[in-house]
């Protein structure tokens, strides 16, 4: 990162742009939580497979499909609620007059972006295990199409977010955007329970906390959430540095564009 | 508030009635849509009035998002202020346009059951069911226009607003169009009775749409 003002970009800032962005690169460069959060990550990842494919029983019917409950429904959690929720969260902070910050629209769309990944590769380990299961990559089923839908509406947010306008106006259409796309996140977590799907309800864990599978299938499905929540917090650190970046470098281009107008005025 | 949200509605409409755009144009187009539909899924009259539910709310949703596209550009004609310069209350002027836009949406409901009744040989089947389905027309009407203001005040200025608004807005409705689709299901097809949890969960839908709608107005005309 540093290496920014080594090239020969460098010429095209100030000295008081050069300080604000080595002030910017220092808060943004590496840090002890990007460190662990990236440390947490992988020991948990690894942790995950290691017990996923060598510890944990197959079952008696699914065989070895069994195991990709430890990457799916952590990676669905983590899409829906985790990611969603944030940028859901974050987006109603910015429209609240009180709490209005630019803060909060970068953490929002960071959050949806990851979102995005995570429900892509909910829908794709969702695919592997219905050809497995049900015999085919694909069925119309209600909580399916549904995650169909909502990521090809998280996917328009992120298209909002490209959209030219004031930085203000840029927040706004994107926290409304996000909230907007928040209604659907209930409707496909009630979807098994309105229309009769071939996908599961709930079957890990009851209600009453209790669980249905053998302790070491628990636990190791535990580690996938924990890895998944792991690595959604390590790349919102990094995604949300380099929308810093973005910003800082895209207003120091503006005052330049400008300040370069008047002199030829 | 609801004095300046009449106002709007009856200006839009009023504007709606003298350039016919929506009788001469729109509800001409879902007879279109329903006739294509029609050619797509062959002659078998069991298998048209089976699927005839569904396709109904899909031709009423395509032609909603063109009642959504003719009122934003009355306000486009207008400079895209939204009426903030008249006083008018911002929460009137969206319940206005959305009451205007819902009217409309009602009515090419209206026009497209009477057509598929006829090219699908469907008819209404029960009072009751006929009671539910002028609800779920009018709860599902309040949710497409509640969702197709905001995004087309939200895209009024720009230029790439004819890919984006249906982009966001075919997405956000589907689960109206899944909802409206079940609940309208046994009317139209005459087998099974309607479960009242698809006249809750367009209910529901309404009155989000419509909340996150109010709430987002303001400081979307604002923040322009």
């Amino acid at each position: 990162m540093t290496s920014l003002l080594e090239t020969e970009n460098a010429d095209n800032f100030s000295d008081k742009d050069k300080i604000l962005l080595e002030n910017i690169l220092k808060k943004t460069g590496p840090s002890r939580i990007k460190y662990a959060l990236g440390a947490g990550s992988i020991i948990t990842a690894v942790l995950t497979v290691w017990l996923g494919l060598f510890v944990t029983p197959n079952d008696e019917h699914l065989g070895d499909t069994v195991r990709l409950l430890y990457v799916h429904p952590p990676v669905a959690w983590a899409a829906l609620y985790l990611a969603f929720g944030t940028t859901t969260l974050a987006s109603l902070l910015w429209l609240w007059p009180k709490t209005r910050s630019f803060f909060w629209d970068k953490v929002a769309g960071a959050s949806a972006e990851i979102g995005v990944l995570y429900l892509a590769l909910t829908l794709i380990t969702g695919s592997i295990w219905g050809r497995t299961t049900w015999g085919v990559w694909w069925t119309w089923d209600a909580r399916l199409t549904l995650t169909a839908v909502l990521l090809v509406l998280y996917v328009a947010y992120l298209a909002i977010r490209q959209l030219d306008g004031t930085s203000k106006a840029k927040a706004t259409r994107n926290a409304i955007t996000a909230l907007f796309a928040a209604i659907d996140v209930p409707i496909v977590h009630f979807s098994v329970l309105w229309w009769n799907t071939l996908h599961q309800t709930a079957s890990v864990l009851t209600p009453g906390l209790h669980l249905t599978v053998p302790l070491s299938m628990g636990l190791t499905m535990g580690l996938g959430f924990l890895c998944t929540t792991l690595i959604w917090g390590w790349m919102m650190k990094a995604r949300y540095d380099i929308e810093l970046l973005k910003a800082v470098t895209g207003e120091m281009e503006s005052q330049r564009a400008i300040l370069q107008r008047r002199s030829e005025l | 508030m609801f004095r300046d949200g009449w106002a709007v509605a009856s200006k839009d409409l009023k504007i709606e009635i003298r350039s016919r755009v929506l009788a001469m144009q729109v509800m001409p187009l879902t007879g279109a849509i329903l006739i294509i539909f029609g050619f797509a899924l062959g002659p078998d009259i069991g298998r048209l009035r089976q699927n005839a539910s569904g396709l109904i709310w899909v031709s009423i949703l395509l032609c909603s998002m063109l009642a959504v596209q003719r009122s934003i550009a009355i306000e486009r004609e207008c400079g895209g202020e939204f009426l903030k310069l008249t006083g008018y209350d911002l929460a009137g002027v969206f319940i206005g346009k959305v009451l205007a836009v819902a009217i409309e949406v009602f009515l090419i409901a209206i026009a497209t059951i009477a057509i598929t009744s006829v090219v699908f040989n469907t008819g209404l089947h029960g009072i009751m069911n006929i009671l539910v389905l002028i609800a779920v027309t009018a709860l599902a009407s309040i949710s497409l226009s509640s969702a197709g203001i905001i995004f087309g005040a939200m895209f009024i200025s720009s230029d790439t607003a004819e890919t984006l608004l249906p982009l966001i807005y075919l997405p956000l409705t589907s689960p109206v169009l899944l909802a409206a689709t079940k609940a309208s299901l046994p009317t139209f097809s005459g087998s099974g009775s309607i479960k009242l949890i698809w006249v809750g969960i367009l209910f529901l839908l309404a009155v989000a749409y419509f909340s996150v709608g109010s709430i987002s107005f303001e400081p979307l005309l604002e923040d322009y």
